[in-house]
This record gives C-alpha cells, structure tokens and sequence, in this order.
C-alpha cells in the first residue's frame, strides 16, 4: 500500500511538469504583449523593447521554458505585473479559502444527495422516488452562477440575512456553499441512486435478506459500501469541477480565492499568475483524485489487494 | 391431506408483473415435506422452481411479484400471513437457503467471518467474540482453515465459496434448508464433495431440505421425495422410487429420456421436442400438451386435476394409465 502511494506521488512528476510545459506554451504563444499592456496604450515602440528585455520576454522560448520550470520548482512563479505582489504569498493566502469552499461544498452535496439517492432507489417506482427525481432535475438543470445570483437576491438583497460579496466571517460562506450544493446535489442524488438500484439487485443482498437482518441493515450494511464506488468517483470529479469550477461562484460573490485570481490575471495578461494558479490546480487535482484511489482501497478489499500486489 | 405436516404448501400462486405483463411463475402448487427429509424440485431453467423456495423465506423481490393465493405452513405457521418481524425472525434461523451462484452471493466487502458471524448475532443474541468463534467453527465444518475467517470472499475459489454459503446457511441450526441448485455453478469434481458435504451436515444436523437441481442423478442421490415441475405446475409427485421407477406423466418420462444411457448406443440423446411456454401467455389446458406426443383433443382444452395414481404418488396427466410406451 505504502509503495503503491509512493509510486502515484512519482507519476505526479511528470503530470505537473507536462502541465507546467503546456501552460507555459499556449501563454508563450497567445496573441497579446504583456509588456505593451503594462505600459498602456501611449507608449512608444523602444519602450516596450525596453520591457521586453527587461522581463526577459526576448529570451528564445526554451530559454524561457527553461527558467519557468527552474523557478517553479523553486516555488518562485515571480511576481504579478501589476501589483508586484510575489504571486506564490497571494495563492499562499488565496488557496485556503478556495479549498475551504471545495470541501464544504462537496461534503454538503454529499450529505444531501447520497441520502436522498438511496432514499429513491429503496422507495423505487413510489411518490418518493419520483418526488426527488423531479427535484433533482431541477438541480441539475439551474446553472450554478443563476442559482447564486437567485440567492444573493432572496437572502442578502431582499431579507439582508446574508452578506452577498467578500470573505470574512463563516457567513460569507453560507450562500457561495450553497449555491455550489444545490447544483450538485441533484447529480449526486441521481448517482446514488442508480448505483443503489443496482446493487439491491445483487445476489448478495437477497442472501442477507435471507439471513433475516432488517431492511436497515440490509441497505446501510450490505448495499451502500458496495454502492459506495461510483459514488467515489463522482465525488472526487465533483470536488476537482468544484475547484477548477470555482471561479464562476467565486466570481459571482467576489471571493478572493484562486479562481477569481485567475480569471483576472487572465483578463490582465498577468502570465505569472495564470500559470502559477493553474499548476497549483493541477497539484491539487492530482492530490484528490490520489485520495479517491485510496478511498477505493478503503472500501473495497478487491482494490486494496489489487494495489498491495502492484510493482 | 389434512394432517399438520412440517412443511405443507397449498395452491401456492404468485405472478410477476413487469413492463404491464402478467407473469405466472408459479400456478397452484401443492407439496409437502416432513421432517427431516429432502424434497426434489425437478424442472427446467424458468419452470418456477427458485420462485417457490424464495417464496417460502418470503424474500421474492417486491414490489413487482405477488403471491396471490395459497398457503406456505411450517410446523403449521402460514408464512404468507406472519408478520415481517417474525419472518425476520425465521429466515436464516429456522429456514435457510443455499443460493445457486456462490460467486455472487456473497457480499464482497464483508470478510466470510463476518458474514457468517452475522447470522448467529442476529438470531442468537451472542456476543461478537462467541460468534466469531462460532463462524470459525462452522468453517472448519465444512473443510475450511479457520484462520481464513479474516479472508474476503474474493480470495476464496468458487467451491470454497459455496462452502462459506452452505456453512453460513447451517450456521443457526435451522430446521428446513433451502437449496437452490447449490452445485450447478460449480465444477463437477467440486460438485460431488459439495453434495457429499451438504448430505452429510443435512444428518448431522436432522435438518429438512428442498433441494432445486435439474439433474436427475443428485436426486437420485439425495432425494427421498420428488416433484417435477413445469411451467409453475407440479405435473408428478411421489417418493424417489415411484418416480424413478414408475414415472407417469409423459413430461417426466421425457426427462428420463434425456439421460444418456451406457448401454445403449445412441447417436443423439433423445429430447423433449419444443420449448416450455410463454408464462405471459400460459396453454388454456394442460401446460404440457403443447409438446407431448401423446396429447389428446381435450388435453388442449381441459385442465385437469392431478390424480393419485398410486398411494402417495400424484400425476396430473389424465391419460398417465393409458399412454402405451
């Protein structure tokens, strides 16, 4: 088991850096000049060269390349264009609230969905079913950002319970968290319960009906852990959409976080910041999807050995 | 037929209903067992067999089967009547079944020990360590290292694995053991010590047993009474010899003739012409008639009632005494 980690934290090597080249390359090749954005509309030819040189954007591409990928495994990504802010203090600083919202979204989304897609599918073909089958289509169909903005009006703007932008106390967490639930807890509950209708159909869980346990025992004992795997999967998708997604919700409530970060730095040309964001993503990525593997192995004994027996 | 029996099913009748169509699984069904004996259900692959034993745990999946007559008593308690807690109460403890596919009836995440633990805890009122023990004891039972009680089913091979079933099946000492076809997914050399193993536990422990198969030569073996069923009719019923030796009905002397026989040569075995009915759409008269060679004009229109063709031995052909071989 332990090798099996060691050997996935050595396979992220080469994932970040290929992600690390790639990132490198369309910034590289992307219309625009940084320098000419810095220096704004009126400002002359030799100017600009003269920033050019200065920030080293003259340098061949490898050269570039090359000192991009030094620095960043220095966790040096330089500083933002505009601001002269290390980039690598802002995500410091930025990272824990992105996480934060990440996580809480998807353990509320799992909270409120895996319930109710077991709900359905032990309730299968009665009101209940179809109750919360039509309330998750409705998750699912109202875009995240709509969803958030139908909030913000309703809670901050109409009954001034909530603030609508910024972060700072757990309040400011309550709607973005929500938002981000809401749409994801339809697919979630969708999920559950097809991989729960499967599984009740299983041989096994007639053997433990036959054993006289209560229909209890018989879901939450037998049927969940082994229904428990594909609702994994889309969990650890849903956390990485959450994080790669988060600048949509982030930039809806103004959340100082990696996405909106990003997305201004990508308005702005601020390669330093586009680049260093995303390889964080990447990383974190990589981590989650590490701990749904290991997840698996935790659930079901057929993949820990799996992964005991792997070189 | 009136005396209490330890196992006495009447005009059992249950339908499935899937995509608005009607299934009749199983049609008016009349058995009975005594204790301590094993009773044969014969029949081909759908002829209803597996519904009737699920019937009597009452674990057929719900909602889409209903049992829409008949009774099912044990030592003369109705099952289709008790209540879900004293049916929760009975199923593993004082009936158990053995399920035909050992690769998938147990649970995968669940060590043997486990799962064989659980039944003695939930009927036994043990505590965990007794009833470890216990499991440990019935996995030694039936040939198994004890120390393999930490193991998941995955790492046991499909024989062992029907070994675990059969040793978490007996685990309670129950009463009346279901079979169903408890050897039909294994090997043939397994399936000789597994049937060994089951007839030897089945003495030790006094415990009644309706065993499912399709082959003749485990009942032969096991059996001490037979019913051969057909699209969810019993068409014969009797003692081991009666069937054996004096089959009646026209579908159970096409069974036997289907058994190759070594010593006469034979180029193809002989076999019953057609394919067992459409349970959606089940014959107005005898089910059989449709394939029997020897079916008569109203055999296609009359359904008639079995008829005890000699003491204990019932046959629901109506011509069973005049069918010239």
């Amino acid at each position: 088991m332990g090798r099996y980690i060691r050997n996935r934290l050595l396979w992220m090597i080469p994932v970040l850096i290929g992600v690390a080249v790639m990132i490198f390359s369309i910034m590289y090749f992307v219309p625009g000049d940084p320098a000419a954005i810095i220096l704004g509309k009126e400002a002359e030819e030799w100017e600009i060269l003269a920033l050019r040189q200065e920030m080293g954007l003259e340098d061949p591409f490898l050269v570039q390349l090359g000192r991009f990928l030094w620095n960043a495994l220095h966790l040096n990504f330089g500083e933002s264009y505009f601001t002269g802010i290390p980039v690598i203090q802002e995500i410091a600083m930025r990272m824990p609230r992105t996480t934060l919202l990440g996580f809480l979204s998807m353990f509320f989304t799992m909270l409120v969905g895996v319930p109710l897609g077991i709900y359905a599918a032990t309730h299968r073909g009665q009101l209940g079913d179809s109750a919360v089958m039509a309330l998750a289509l409705f998750g699912v169909s109202f875009p995240a950002f709509w969803m958030a903005l139908m909030l913000v009006l309703v809670f901050s703007l109409r009954l001034h319970w909530l603030p609508a932008t910024g972060i700072g106390s757990w309040k400011h967490y309550v709607l973005p968290v929500l938002a981000s639930t809401i749409s994801g807890v339809g697919t979630q509950a969708r999920l559950a319960r097809s991989s729960m209708l499967e599984v009740i159909r299983s041989d096994y869980i007639t053997t433990a009906r036959s054993k006289g346990l209560k229909e209890r025992e018989v879901i939450y004992k037998h049927a969940l852990p082994n229904a428990l795997l594909p609702i994994l999967t889309s969990a650890g998708a849903r956390l990485a959409h959450i994080f790669g997604g988060s600048t949509v919700i982030e930039t809806v409530f103004s959340i100082p976080g990696i996405g909106t970060y990003m997305i201004n730095a990508v308005n702005n040309r601020d390669y330093p910041i586009v680049r260093a964001s995303v390889l964080v993503l990447a990383i974190l990525f990589s981590l989650v999807m590490l701990l749904v593997d290991l997840a698996y192995a935790f659930v079901d004994p057929r993949i820990k050995a799996r992964y005991a027996g792997a070189k | 037929m009136t005396e209490q029996r330890f196992l006495k099913i009447r005009d059992l009748t249950i339908q499935y209903t899937s995509g608005g169509q009607i299934i009749k699984a199983v049609n008016g069904v009349n058995l009975d067992l005594d204790e301590g004996k094993t009773l044969a259900l014969v029949g081909e692959t759908g002829a209803g067999k597996t519904t009737i034993a699920k019937s009597i745990l009452q674990i057929l999946p719900h909602p889409q089967s209903k049992v829409v007559s008949g009774s099912i008593e044990l030592n003369g308690e109705d099952m289709i009547k008790a209540s879900e807690e004293r049916l929760r109460q009975i199923r593993g403890s004082e009936i158990a079944m053995i399920f035909q596919d050992p690769m998938t009836s147990l649970n995968p995440v669940m060590t043997v020990g486990d799962q064989i633990a659980e039944v003695i805890e939930h009927h036994q009122d043990s505590t965990d360590k007794s009833a470890i023990d216990r499991a440990r004891e019935m996995l030694e039972l039936v040939g198994i290292p004890g120390d393999r009680i930490k193991e998941y089913p995955h790492q046991f091979s499909g024989g062992m694995k029907q070994r675990v079933v059969i040793a978490m099946a007996l685990a309670c000492n129950p009463k009346l053991l279901l079979a169903d076809e408890p050897t039909s997914a294994l090997d043939v050399t397994i399936q000789a010590q597994v049937l060994e193993m089951i007839a030897k536990l089945r003495d030790q422990f006094n415990t009644s047993m309706v065993l499912i198969t399709h082959d003749l030569g485990i009942v032969a073996e096991a059996a001490d009474t037979v019913a051969i069923i057909y699209a969810g009719e019993v068409l014969e019923y009797g003692n081991k010899e009666q069937i054996f030796h004096r089959p009646q009905h026209p579908y159970t002397k096409g069974l036997f003739g289907a058994i190759p026989n070594l010593y006469v040569k034979a180029r193809r075995l002989h076999n019953i012409e057609g394919l067992p009915p459409d349970p959606t759409n089940l014959p107005v008269g005898c089910c059989f008639a449709p394939r029997c060679p020897y079916a008569r004009e109203d055999c296609k229109t009359t359904k008639f009632e079995a008829h005890e063709v000699e003491p204990g031995h019932l046959c629901s052909c109506a011509y069973a005494e005049h069918l010239e071989d």
